[in-house]
């Protein structure tokens, strides 16, 4: 089969995979103010737990340099703080605070 | 969308189960990727949510015969290496083929033939494709099979078709 094409600025592209690792995104969604929020767990005291801050902290990095090059608008994130990520119920409560508004 | 950095990954249906419960387009990061999360890993995630929440990676030019046509695009695979036979399927939801329903059957190990549940997925993703065009059902459907062998053709013809 011939490689597929696509449109992209009024121009027709024929698509392999390192073309493909290239592309900007066709329609790009909106990441501004209140539309995402970054959840990662950080245990308070001492516990046996890990703390993912530092991952959480590079995904955010990483998502926000990628949302740049893929020219996808982007604001800060709304971040949930997990004592436990293993507690349903206190993510539970903080999804609902986001919703209301209140978070 | 909630990126969900996760440590330990056993969570994860739990984690996928409640966003679900809420409505909410989910991306988890497992810690350990996030620790090593490079700009091309971070493309790749951005890409993934950007599909969750309804944007296009990109349009294909489609004949242009297909412009007064309502097709729908059907993808079945079944994977036999685990404990399990998997069916994997997806189908198209929106005129431009860039938007996807997607869906797994489990079956019993080494099965290729999909057998009755196969009419829930496509009548699941028939649902989709009319709340996305006005209760209109597609005009064309194309289903790309593979993994059939020539003796399991008619077969897959009689009880997939």
């Amino acid at each position: 089969m011939p490689e597929p094409q696509i449109f992209k600025q009024n121009q027709i592209i024929n698509i392999n995979e390192n073309v493909m690792r290239r592309l900007s995104i066709e329609k790009a969604i909106d990441l501004s103010k209140k539309k995402w929020i970054i959840g990662y767990m950080d245990p308070k005291g001492k516990s046996n737990r890990r703390s993912n801050y530092n991952a959480a902290n590079n995904v955010y990095e990483g998502i926000m340099e990628s949302c740049r090059e893929l020219k996808i608008q982007v604001k800060e994130p709304h971040w949930i703080e997990l004592d436990n990520e293993a507690d349903m119920e206190a993510l539970e409560e903080e999804i609902q605070f986001y919703m209301t508004g209140t978070g | 969308m909630l990126v969900m950095v996760l440590g330990n990954e056993s969570l994860y249906d739990k984690h996928k189960q409640l966003y679900k419960l809420y409505q909410i387009p989910s991306q988890v990061v497992t810690a350990r990727n996030g620790a090593k999360f490079n700009l091309s890993k971070a493309s790749n995630v951005l890409k993934q949510m950007n599909s969750k929440m309804g944007g296009d990676l990109f349009n294909l030019k489609l004949p242009e015969k297909m412009n007064s046509m309502k097709t729908m695009l059907v993808g079945i695979d079944v994977c036999h290496s685990g404990g399990n036979s998997i069916v994997g399927f997806a189908a198209s939801v929106n005129k431009e083929l860039s938007q996807y329903y997607s869906d797994f059957i489990v079956q019993k190990k080494g099965q290729e033939v999909v057998q009755a549940q196969m009419k829930e997925s496509i009548k699941a993703a028939l649902d989709v494709f009319a709340k996305n065009h006005k209760n209109v059902l597609p005009t064309d459907i194309i289903i790309y099979r593979d993994g059939v062998s020539a003796a399991e053709r008619s077969q897959v013809i009689q009880k997939e078709v």
